[in-house]
């Protein structure tokens, strides 16, 4: 072996401890992260379709769903509702507001529900991200 | 042929491609000192609006970035069309080319992420979802290079640093080089100047409705529009990339099939990427290039910078630079919620929001915001109010479903008068064209065209129709400055929650004529000239003589159409409806209660009742609002003062008012449980008789819908218009007011050409907008022929020894289709076994019903109205009629 080859080994192997530390550090950092899981409060919502950042609050007499905002297709933000139809502006996914099942492609999976607890006297709505 | 390419092409492409990197980086370079990467959107916002030097600079690095783009792949296609890939001896330097075209993808997208508009967040959003879906690491790669959502520095790093410094490795890798020459140099710079200076580098608004990656990616968005799961789209390109670094171990044979493959695939992404680009609209729905797009009409602005422009206040609305509040910030006349500093002008007006120069700013404005036709984009646009937007299309007053379902089955085109129908598919049939020439004038969507203030006889508008108005001064600053051009305007027209009685007028003084029945105005035959100067009449701007009639209670209160009709019943609930009683959520005991009923405080009140609330300025407290019975919506200008007594607010006149309970007469007894309050209260209803409708081929009409004159117009002849008390009827339980919808006549063969007419008698419910406190007597029901549906005329009670009889003669002549009096509803003492409504759930009453009612009234021939007897009998009238003595004879039937 000569001095190229043997530095040329070296290098290559030292990758896969760095690797490790990469993604280590990486997932490490998620533990941390999704140990802090955050709460949002809603309050004094309208009745039918509420879009916000993160989440969607869909409030039907006697009936609240919460869905994440992110289009489960290619993970877009779902911005508009048209005639109780959630819309992806991106690649026209659409989703049906009460159920959060696609009605239409290129999504196959429903919108994601998110856990959450509806304070019945103030009508708060709290939800978990 | 070949001399002229040589002359135009002045180096390889390659070195192109570099000389444009090298002047990329230098452009990036001073590019990051204006850049704030904890604001990126103001930040790059403020450049292009305010710094034409550092926007010229963010221009170039956009354009030299692009022609780096374009000239690598040309680059690559040449080489391996001349098979050069052979030159390049080492696999690690061909491995670094492959590896390349990966970077340059990151270095170009990120650039296009880290300007922070809407396009790029939902374009970060894309990818960091792709990565992450890869089956192994796609958690690392994801957080390496895309970072958490609000987090721009991973992509900031890896921008300006990693991709760049990579780019430059492999390029002096493969070609030894990195300089070039300094003509090429200079001639691109002169290439990417002129771009520079004439076209802006993209940058979208936060209001867009359309999404678009950019022009490279937008055919890989329409890829993604098909595939479902994006993951094997990124395998997909992966293996391109994998095919790309195993080509030269191919056989050349094999290798040739390969590359032909490889540019039918770019092929194929070109012409998606044209699709993408000009034939996708909102939500990714195909439209042609053609059609209304603002997106497509400033995607590439022809702008050339201006450096002269006087330095003016930069205002920042909504977190980004606004050029319009430069020269508009001192406009007056608007409410806060609406204030130019803190909406702008672009939310409403749109243009271009990015600039200080006039004309550019003024490109492609919406003169009229508001119409349903740029809502989406104006007032419904995502940062405004996108969900009552996407209610009001639906709403009644925006489809006419009912009007036009009622029309069609009148003409019989429809089975019943329930169908579901809408504005757009209006065809060409007989009824179609009659709601054309007469009736679908008057529906929110109709478009109003120029700004100012809205006339009498303008209708629709969409938002404009109610919220706009032209207070004193900016009426006067209109008609001073009509037709000048290049004056600021000072004086905006308010965008209110102010909405009075004459927003309403111009559409609901016809048909049901509700509007002007409310302020007691009865339509007539009358002509202009037979009323002048007469008291007790009234001309309306379109030349229709009123007569004085009687108002409403409730505009002698000092009521108006907002008092009751709040937002979810005037702009829809999301629900679609088919007749307006449907829509209409309030009903008389949601205000005159006798209890408490169902309530609600404000701070639990839905969002928009709570919006509506403070706009108003009232001062929020802890008292309840009453809640209507039927929908469930607040009715935010009430309130319970004390324990029972129930108050109103005037929207519009801020006049408290007490509403009173029901009067104990109104509960009493069994005998009118199914009565509803309009059936005792309503004073009078318009009633129109012996209207004929006929098709005339040279009568030059106007078509409603299109807003253009058109040969051949249905016309209609009316008869009699009559003010008199409701006629009553029983919708599913209840017994409710109707009025003759649609005694009509239709020469149906003057559309067709054959020979017939069609004959209706269908009543329709009435809302008579006529309420008096002191309900109708007992007579005005039960010995009137008219409210039991038989018509005017003289009823009569015969009696004979022992034995009475009710005799009818009918005012008007029988109409020869059936017999029956002109005004008549039913025949006399017999049912109708057709659909005798407008509605299915709306019927006469039966033989049994007019029975009933007349007992009654045979009693009510000797007995008075307000007699012990006949009071006492409305708790049990078949035990009081058990004790009547030998002298009270019961009608025979």
């Amino acid at each position: 072996m000569n001095r190229q080859a043997f530095l040329r080994i070296l290098g290559v192997s030292s990758l896969l401890p760095l690797s490790w530390l990469w993604s280590r550090m990486i997932l490490t950092q998620d533990k941390y992260l999704t140990a802090s899981v955050s709460q949002k409060k809603f309050r004094n919502l309208a009745d039918g379709i509420n879009l916000f950042d993160e989440v969607i609050i869909v409030r039907n007499p006697g009936k609240t769903m919460v869905f994440s905002s992110r289009c489960t297709h290619a993970g877009c933000r779902i911005t508009r509702s048209e005639n109780n139809i959630l819309l992806c502006p991106c690649h026209g996914s659409r989703y049906d507001a009460t159920t959060g099942k696609v009605l239409k492609g290129p999504a196959f999976e429903s919108l994601h529900p998110l856990p959450f607890s509806l304070d019945q006297i103030t009508g708060t709505i709290t939800v978990k991200i | 042929m070949k001399n002229c390419l040589r002359l135009l092409l002045f180096d390889t492409y390659g070195r192109i491609a570099t000389a444009a990197l090298l002047l990329c980086i230098l452009s990036g370079i001073f590019l990051a000192i204006p850049y704030d990467i904890s604001l990126p959107y103001l930040s790059v916002t403020l450049m292009v609006t305010a710094n034409p030097y550092a926007s010229l600079i963010r221009n170039m690095h956009y354009w030299s970035a692009q022609l780096f783009l374009v000239f690598t792949l040309i680059h690559l296609v040449d080489h391996l069309k001349q098979s050069t890939e052979d030159n390049i001896k080492s696999r690690y330097t061909w491995l670094g080319v492959t590896l390349s075209l990966l970077v340059t993808a990151y270095a170009m997208i990120s650039g296009f992420i880290l300007k922070a508009d809407p396009d790029s967040l939902q374009a970060r959003r894309i990818l960091a979802g792709l990565l992450e879906s890869l089956p192994v690491g796609g958690r690392i790669l994801q957080q390496t290079f895309m970072g958490n959502e609000k987090n721009f520095q991973p992509v900031y790093i890896h921008h300006l640093s990693t991709a760049t410094l990579l780019l430059v490795i492999v390029i002096y890798d493969h070609a030894r080089t990195i300089w070039g020459s300094l003509k090429t140099l200079l001639i691109t710079l002169f290439m990417i100047g002129l771009l520079s200076f004439f076209f802006r580098a993209p940058l979208s608004t936060m209001d867009e409705n359309i999404l678009k990656g950019p022009w490279y990616f937008v055919g890989f968005q329409e890829m993604l529009h098909f595939f479902s799961h994006p993951v094997y789209l990124l395998v997909f390109s992966f293996l391109v990339l994998a095919v790309i670094f195993l080509l030269p171990l191919f056989r050349p044979s094999i290798r040739k099939v390969v590359k032909y493959l490889l540019f039918c695939f770019l092929f194929v992404y070109l012409i998606l990427t044209l699709v993408a680009f000009f034939f996708r609209g909102e939500n990714w729905k195909w439209q042609w290039p053609w059609e209304h797009s603002y997106h497509l009409k400033t995607a590439l602005r022809w702008k050339p910078l201006t450096f002269h422009t006087p330095v003016k206040p930069v205002f920042v609305v909504l977190g980004r630079a606004e050029g319009c509040v430069a020269c508009h910030g001192g406009m007056k006349g608007l409410t806060e919620s609406h204030n130019v500093h803190q909406t702008g002008c672009f939310s409403c007006h749109r243009g271009d929001p990015f600039t200080l120069d006039k004309t550019q700013a003024h490109r492609h404005m919406e003169m009229v915001p508001g119409n349903l036709s740029n809502a989406r984009m104006t007032c419904g646009s995502p940062g405004c109010h996108p969900g009552i937007c996407d209610r009001i299309p639906g709403s009644l007053m925006a489809t006419l479903t009912g009007m036009i379902s009622v029309d069609r089955f009148a003409f019989g085109e429809n089975k019943t008068p329930d169908g579901v129908a809408g504005l757009a598919n209006l065809g060409n049939t007989a009824a179609d064209r009659h709601l054309q020439h007469l009736c679908v004038g008057c529906h929110s969507g109709n478009e109003k065209t120029k700004p100012g203030p809205t006339a009498w006889l303008d209708r629709g508008g969409g938002c404009n129709a109610c919220h706009l108005g032209y207070e004193k001064q900016a009426r006067a600053e209109f008609e001073q400055q009509r037709g000048k051009q290049g004056v600021l305007p000072l004086y905006h027209p308010s965008i209110s929650l102010n909405i009075t009685n004459d927003r309403c007028m111009s559409c609901h003084s016809r048909s049901g004529r509700i509007a002007t029945s409310y302020e007691g105005w009865h339509e007539t035959l009358l002509k202009p000239n037979e009323v002048k100067n007469l008291k007790g009449f009234k001309i309306l701007p379109d030349g229709r003589v009123f007569s004085y009639t009687g108002s409403d209670i409730h505009y002698q209160k000092g009521m108006g159409c907002i008092d009751c009709h709040g937002s979810y019943e005037l702009m829809g609930d999301g629900n679609a409806y088919r007749h307006k009683e449907q829509a209409v959520m309030v009903q008389c005991i949601d205000c005159h209660r006798k209890d408490t009923g169902n309530t609600v405080k404000l701070r639990e009140a839905d969002r928009e009742t709570q919006l509506i609330y403070g706009l108003r300025g009232w001062k929020e407290d802890e008292r309840k609002m009453a809640v209507t019975e039927k929908g469930n919506r607040p009715l935010s200008n009430t309130c319970l003062a004390g324990d029972s007594a129930w108050m109103m607010v005037g929207k519009t006149t801020g006049k408290t008012m007490k509403m009173k309970p029901p009067a104990a007469a109104c509960t009493k007894g069994k005998a009118h449980s199914r009565l509803s309050c309009e059936a005792c209260h309503t004073e009078w209803v318009p009633q129109c008789i012996g209207c004929h409708n006929a098709y005339e081929k040279e009568t030059l009409g106007d078509n409603m819908l299109t807003g253009r004159p058109e040969q051949g117009s249905w016309v209609e002849y009316k008869d009699k218009f009559l003010a008199d008390k409701p006629v009553l009827g029983i919708r599913e339980k209840k017994i409710v007011t109707m009025t003759p919808g649609m005694i009509m006549s239709i020469d149906i063969g003057s559309f067709t050409g054959k020979p017939e007419t069609i004959n209706r008698r269908l009543y329709a419910p009435a809302s008579g907008h006529t309420t008096l406190a002191k309900g109708r007597s007992c007579k005005s029901c039960h010995n009137d022929p008219l409210a039991i549906g038989y018509g005017r005329g003289i009823l009569t009670y015969q009696v004979t020894g022992k034995t009475g009889r009710w005799k009818f003669e009918p005012r008007f002549t029988a109409k020869k289709a059936d017999s029956l009096p002109e005004d008549a509803w039913i025949p006399f003492l017999k049912e109708r076994k057709d659909i005798s409504s407008t509605r299915l759930n709306i019927r006469p009453f039966s033989i049994e019903e007019q029975h009933r009612i007349l007992t009654v009234g045979a009693c009510l021939t000797c007995h008075k109205e307000n007699a012990a007897l006949m009071i006492q009998s409305q708790d049990d009238f078949q035990k009081t009629l058990q004790k009547r003595i030998a002298n009270c004879v019961l009608p025979v039937w």
